[in-house]
C-alpha cells in the first residue's frame, strides 16, 4: 500500500499514520479508493472475498 | 455520516507534477499494471503512440486524492469515471472536484481531469453521504 500511496503521490497523514487515521475517525488506516481495483490484478481471489463478504478495508493483510 | 459546512458551489482542483517515465514505472510496479504501452517507449510506438501513456487508473487515483480532499473518504458513497482521451507521458494533470448538489444529506460532485493543452481525459461524478452542519441553536 505504501508504494501504491508513493506512486499516487498521497501524502496525507491519515493515509499513512495510524494515529492520524483514528483522529480522523477510521478505525485503521484508509486505503485509496483505488487501491481495491490493483488487488483484483494482483491477488484477484482476495478481492472477490473482500467484495462478497464486504470485508472492511482495514481487516484486510497489506 | 460526516458534518460538514461546504458550500454547494465549492471547487476544489488539483495540479499534478508532469508525468514522467520514472513515474509511470513506479505506478506499474504498485499497482502490477504492467501493460507495456504504459513503460515501453518501443512497444508504444509499435502501437501508433509517439511514446507510452499513462495507465488510466493513475488518472483515476489522482482524482481520487482529490474527491476523497472535497469530503473524507468515509464520506463517499459511489463515485465514477469515464475515460474520454489519452494522457501521453509528458503531460501535465489537472484534476477537479465541483460541488453540483446537496439535497439532504446526499452530495454530488462532478469530477473530472484535463491535461496543460486543455484536453479533457475523464469526467464523471461522486456521490457522498454528507450531514449538513445545523444552525447551532436548533435542538
Amino acid at each position: 500500500v505504501t508504494a501504491f500511496l508513493n506512486a499516487i503521490g498521497e501524502q496525507r497523514a491519515e493515509y499513512r499514520d495510524r494515529a492520524a487515521a483514528e483522529a480522523a475517525s477510521y478505525r485503521g488506516l484508509p486505503v485509496p479508493p483505488t487501491y481495491l481495483f490493483t488487488l483484483e490484478l494482483e491477488r484477484p481471489v482476495i478481492a472477490y472475498l473482500v467484495n462478497v463478504l464486504a470485508i472492511r478495508w482495514e481487516a484486510v493483510p497489506a | 455520516v460526516i458534518r460538514s459546512a461546504v458550500r454547494s458551489d465549492q471547487e476544489l482542483a488539483l495540479t499534478l507534477p508532469a508525468i514522467t517515465h520514472e513515474r509511470l514505472i513506479a505506478y506499474a510496479d504498485a499497482s502490477g499494471d504492467r501493460n507495456p504501452l504504459h513503460i515501453d517507449p518501443t512497444a508504444a510506438r509499435a502501437a501508433g503512440e509517439p511514446d507510452v501513456i499513462a495507465h488510466g487508473m493513475l488518472l483515476m487515483a489522482y482524482v481520487g486524492r482529490l474527491v476523497t480532499e472535497l469530503f473524507p473518504q468515509s464520506a463517499l458513497s459511489s463515485w465514477h469515471l469515464r475515460f474520454v482521451a489519452k494522457t501521453p507521458v509528458g503531460a501535465q494533470p489537472t484534476c477537479h472536484a465541483r460541488i453540483i448538489d446537496h439535497i439532504g444529506d446526499l452530495a454530488r460532485a462532478e469530477i473530472w481531469a484535463e491535461l496543460d493543452d486543455g484536453a479533457v481525459v475523464t469526467r464523471g461524478e461522486a456521490v457522498y453521504t454528507v450531514r449538513r452542519v445545523r444552525n447551532l441553536d436548533e435542538h
